[in-house]
């Protein structure tokens, strides 16, 4: 049974967002010239310094590129198929062999700039000039934010490992789930709202260690983008935000290693060329040591633990990439990514177990195809389970039950970009993703009791889900604005377990980002979007531990709409910059999880039962005020918002706050450069956070049921007047921490930090005490010092870019 | 234009000032949860059964967790009434307690099929009124027994209502009890497990026992099986119908229609001579919601960790307060004899 959501009005707003340009004769003069010289023409006209290894050839001819509209444009045109990468870091452009990478700490040759300077400290001051330069500039990307590794090293966490998420979870608009938890609430989405992708493949379970830390190494990532609004065309199936994480290649040209410790992860990360100059190897794996640290701190704290015994867990995460430069024009990778995350425990009398795994196989080509064309195309399988388990004496009878959830998804990709000159930049892609549902399949059971064996018909979920996405992308860039317009075309189908029919549907998608460079000092942005997202989460506890059931849409399920506008301005002087902005969001096909604790109950063998579909808005300001200085660095980021949500079935139909709807989040952070000198460098971090609660439905007192049957055992019910009845008090934290870096010629870094220093027991739930008849609280986490440690051999600290 | 505090005194008493800041809002406050008495919402507990002619009613105030008893609401105005027919209106009285009884009248009982819409008064409170209607108990199943062809036994037995196509019951709920009907109805007297093949019963009580796992007492059965007729029918069921899952304690049917179904209850009895039989209890929707969601909420794992995020209310009616005012009627079925 379709279910178009297609009209001609939505018709037309994607063919506006397709803007199709004839393929252009040439539009610029093809005069030949030198490297050398138009570098010259491009230093005076940009203001920019250009560094380079001396053994490129310079003086060698090329097409002249200096009549583009813009530097980005003449450096792509001057060095297209020169052989000679560039990296651009502020007005700082290093340029290199592409097959080699620059080595920073020991130049092969002597450099030459086009700016005499001092050998021994050219490039290390440059680089550190540039860094700071490019900060200040103000015609860079909507939101773009470039953030030195070592800045996300130095915050602290309550694993001590480095984390991107963490950082941000600082910025504005964006609402943390509970404490030291991955989960994130952006703009009024749920956790599954959002999307985080390895090389454009999503992971569904992207956390660890219980949600304290992400499931990959930032070893590995080269870059890391973080939207929230003017999503690309190639950005789909997400209503929130997108994390995307792209990985790095290995070197190829000199083996490197790197190995780390924290307080409970151990790592190591290889980069080496497998065939010199052609093949290269990156190789990461992290292991934690939880298992054995939770039976030390269970022994040294005795009874502190509560009702909890004999915790086990089992957590590791594995990457390797293989990249072969086939060619000038093409290049071939092949990377597979595999995580585990096991926890069991012994919880009052029952045994209870936890776990989620991913496994992902990409291959990807990038190429070129004549001389404007490129192509980046590719096929990735996902795979994803989360489990949970639970043993327990009920009737005077073991029961065993499994709850386990898989998804299956195979996915191809191809996308034709071009640049039009003057037209601005076209991409054009289609994307095919297969996938195999399987949530909330029970398994392995014994005894009485209401709960539904494994060969029951029941408890087969397994449902089928095929999405082909058609889109587009269009970039126009001049020196007073920037406009970037995106679209998509979503053919959806998906049938229901048990049932071969197909319920198919068709929907659109469309973004528009819009800036305006009023002054150097000053612009205006805005984005609207409309998004589409065909897999719900059905969220279980809001700690990002990914037991959550992944399922796929279908007509009692409708795909998950939003729509959001957002417009603000920044404002640039000296060394402060400053964002403030406002935004609206509504969300239709919202999906609630009726009691999520009933997981383990009788109402297993209907979840599909238990789902309510609604709506949600959200509206707020954000404001993000920062500023670099030669030592100190600060960051306070301010967001007031409001959200809710409205489910027919649900608090008898009346708007109800969002869980994480926090009226106000405020964080603070600073960075303090003691020492930096040739040797070393020492700094001292810091976080201060206050957020409003949460929302909690609390049950403030109880009356009694009426049983006629005499079936039930506990005649007294919990009276709650209404959903998310309750605002927990604020969330309060400040973090404190130290990095030191040696620069030696193996640099290593070494980081401490204490995790809540103020020790505030900030309640996460509260419920009442039959046994000591008080209110009591459920804290996560006290105050807790974590320390890091990494030693490398040669691999440069890298610089993240997070977008948004 | 930004004013920078470059003064070194003043900078330190800035940071200081700050840090203060900081650490004293690291402090947790006092939780005081229990909502105050003048809000207490009422509960409202009323069942109808078809049939009845003297009423009773619970009404009280939700107990705050720290509180030790209930309050009861011994001042209203508390009455019911007919929605159909002669829209007659019979006024509760307070007994004890929270207990609310009508005056015993002979004119007048619960009808099947009728409409009623309970409303209460309380003095400072807004009018509290919920409405139901009772079910008829009219249709039950008949027992249809088919006999061998060669020996006198009974290959199978199933029920069937005289229901027309397209006509269909109440919700109704299915409960198997030893004994006859009129020995009184106690959880212990009931049978622990049942199993149907009807096409509309909930799996919400569904064990992870099976049809075949279905014990009975007393096997092996004794030479004179063909006193006991419906022996070979339960193995000639058991050996024929699919491996179904046994349901715990009862059967709950969306409704009944003109379908046959097979259902028994378990663990079977060998020894003496009984007879057996069923109730069906015939609800309204109301009830079914709230006794369902009850049911649920009683089962759920209570002291697994994810039951402190239980968050659903149990159904109600009652609309200014909560609870339930519902209809039932009831019939029974001997079925089990031997």
């Amino acid at each position: 049974m379709g279910n178009p959501a297609f009209n001609v009005k939505d018709l037309l707003t994607v063919l506006v967002s397709f803007v199709v340009l004839l393929p252009g004769q040439p539009l610029h003069s093809q005069t030949r010239s030198t490297y050398i010289s138009e570098m010259s023409f491009l230093k005076e006209k940009y203001n920019v310094t250009f560094i380079y290894d001396t053994s490129l050839p310079m003086n060698a001819a090329c097409w002249s590129a200096r009549d583009r509209i813009s530097l980005k444009l003449s450096l792509r045109d001057l060095f297209y198929g020169s052989g000679i990468d560039y990296e651009v870091i502020g007005r700082t452009i290093i340029l290199c062999w592409a097959d080699k990478a620059v080595d920073y700490e020991e130049p092969p040759v002597v450099f030459d700039t086009l700016r005499p300077s001092n050998y021994d400290g050219a490039l290390k001051d440059t680089l550190r000039a540039a860094r700071v330069e490019a900060d200040r500039v103000v015609n860079r990307d909507a939101g773009t934010r470039i953030v030195e590794l070592p800045a996300i090293r130095t915050m602290v966490s309550a694993t001590g490992e480095s984390d991107a998420v963490k950082y941000i979870q600082t910025l504005p608009g964006v609402s943390t789930g509970g404490e030291g938890s991955s989960a994130i609430y952006v703009r009024g989405g749920n956790i599954g709202s959002n999307l985080t992708t390895l090389d454009g493949v999503p992971i569904y379970g992207g956390s660890h260690l219980l949600g304290l830390t992400s499931a990959y190494p930032t070893d590995i990532v080269s870059s890391l983008s973080f939207r929230v609004g003017g999503f690309h065309g190639d950005e789909s199936n997400i209503t929130a935000s997108h994390i995307d994480v792209r990985t790095e290649s290995g070197s190829f040209t000199k083996s490197s290693y790197s190995v780390s410790a924290s307080t409970f992860i151990l790592g190591g990360t290889i980069s080496m060329p497998l065939v010199k100059n052609k093949v290269s190897l990156l190789g990461s794996v992290r292991v934690s040591p939880l298992g054995p640290a939770f039976r030390v701190v269970q022994a040294a704290a005795g009874g502190a633990l509560d009702s909890l015994s004999r915790p086990r867990a089992v957590v590791y995460d594995a990457f390797a990439k293989v990249k072969w430069l086939i060619d000038d024009d093409n290049n071939l990778s092949l990377s597979v990514f595999s995580s585990k995350d096991a926890y069991s425990y012994r919880y009052s009398s029952s045994y209870e177990s936890m776990g989620w795994d991913n496994l992902i196989v990409n291959a990807h080509h990038d190429g070129r195809i004549g001389r404007r064309w490129s192509i980046e195309d590719g096929v990735a399988y996902n795979h994803f389970s989360g489990r949970q388990g639970i043993i327990r004496i009920m009737g005077g009878t073991v029961n065993n039950l499994a709850v386990i959830s898989t998804l299956d998804e195979v996915t191809a990709d191809v996308v034709f970009s071009r640049t039009l000159g003057r037209g601005g930049d076209l991409r054009l892609g289609v994307r095919e993703r297969f996938a195999i549902f399987n949530p909330g399949t029970s398994a392995t059971f014994k005894g009485v009791g209401p709960l539904q064996p494994l060969d029951s018909p029941r408890t087969d979920h397994i449902s089928h889900s095929n999405i082909t996405t058609l889109h587009a992308q269009w970039d126009l860039s001049r020196e007073r604005f920037e406009l970037m317009a995106s679209g998509k075309m979503n053919a959806y189908g998906a049938d229901d377990p048990g049932i071969r029919k197909w319920n198919r549907s068709f929907d659109s998608e469309g973004s528009l980002l819009v800036r305006l460079n009023l002054f150097r000092w000053l612009s205006l942005e805005a984005t609207t979007d409309r998004t589409v997202q065909y897999y719900h989460t059905l969220e279980g506890l809001p700690l990002g531990w990914n037991v959550d059931l992944l399922v796929p849409t279908n007509p009692s399920r409708p795909p998950e709409q939003a729509r959001q506008n957002y417009a603000g301005l920044f404002l640039s002087f000296g060394q402060h910059r400053v964002t403030a902005g406002a935004y609206e969001k509504k969300m239709s096909n919202l999906v609630y999880f009726l009691d999520a604790s009933r997981m383990f109950s009788s109402a297993i063998v209907g979840w599909s039962h238990n789902i309510m579909v609604g709506s949600g808005t959200s509206r707020g300001v954000e404001l993000l005020y920062e500023k670099d200085g030669d030592r100190l660095d600060w960051r306070v980021a301010y967001t007031l918002s409001k959200t809710d949500r409205t489910f027919e079935g649900v608090n008898e139909g009346v708007v109800f706050p969002a869980k994480f709807d926090r009226r106000h989040i405020l964080n603070a952070t600073a960075s303090f450069t003691l020492v930096d000198n040739q040797r070393c460098a020492f700094a001292l971090t810091g976080l201060y956070t206050w957020q409003s609660g949460h929302w909690e439905t609390v049950a403030a007192g109880e009356y009694p049921a009426v049983d006629a049957f005499k079936m039930t055992v506990f005649p007294t019910l919990d009276y709650h007047s209404g959903v998310n009845n309750y605002e927990m008090p604020p969330y309060v934290r400040l973090d404190l921490g130290c990095s030191l870096n040696l620069k030696t010629k193996h640099p290593q870094e070494l980081t401490f930090g204490l995790y809540n220093v103020l020790n505030r027991h900030n309640p996460f739930t509260v419920f009442y005490d039959d046994r000591s008849r008080e209110w009591r609280q459920v804290s996560l986490i006290p105050i807790m010092p974590s320390f890091s440690y990494s030693y490398q051999s040669g691999v440069v600290g890298k610089t993240l870019i997070i977008r948004r | 234009m930004i004013r920078y505090i470059n003064e070194p005194k003043m900078k330190a008493r800035t940071y200081f000032l700050f840090f203060m800041m900081m650490v004293s809002t690291g402090c947790v406050e006092t939780i005081v949860m229990d909502p105050d008495e003048e809000n207490l919402p009422v509960v409202v507990s009323c069942i109808l059964e078809q049939g009845q002619s003297k009423l009773t009613l619970n009404l009280q105030y939700v107990k705050g967790k720290s509180m030790d008893e209930y309050i009861p609401v011994e001042d209203a105005k508390v009455y019911i009434k007919e929605l159909k027919g002669f829209e007659r209106t019979v006024d509760f009285k307070h007994s004890e307690g929270s207990v609310w009884v009508t005056r015993p009248d002979p004119f007048f009982s619960i009808l099947p099929q009728m409409s009623y819409a309970l409303y209460i008064e309380i003095p400072g409170r807004e009018m509290i009124m919920a409405e139901t209607t009772v079910p008829s108990n009219r249709v039950i199943p008949e027992v249809v027994k088919k006999w061998s062809d060669t020996v006198a036994e009974i290959e199978d037995f199933y029920f069937q209502t005289g229901l027309e196509d397209g006509s269909q019951t109440a919700p109704v709920w299915i409960f198997a009890t030893k004994g006859k009907h009129t020995d009184g109805e106690s959880k212990k007297n009931r049978y622990s497990l049942l199993v149907t093949d009807h096409p509309y019963a909930d799996p919400v009580n569904a064990t992870g026992l099976r049809f075949s796992d279905l014990p009975i007492e007393g096997d092996p059965v004794p030479p004179d099986t063909h006193l006991m007729y419906t022996w070979p029918a339960f193995r000639e069921m058991r050996r024929r119908m699919p491996d179904l899952p046994l349901y715990e304690g009862f059967i709950r049917l969306d409704h009944l229609d003109n379908n046959p179904f097979h259902l028994l209850a378990g663990p079977l009895r060998y020894k003496e001579s009984y007879q057996d039989h069923l109730d069906f209890f015939f609800v309204s929707e109301e009830y079914d919601r709230y006794l369902r969601s009850v049911y649920i909420k009683d089962r759920q794992l209570e002291t697994d960790l994810t039951s402190i995020f239980s968050t659903d209310m149990v159904y109600t009616n009652i609309k200014g307060g909560i609870g339930i005012f519902a209809g039932i009627s009831r019939n029974n079925l001997m079925f089990l004899v031997n």
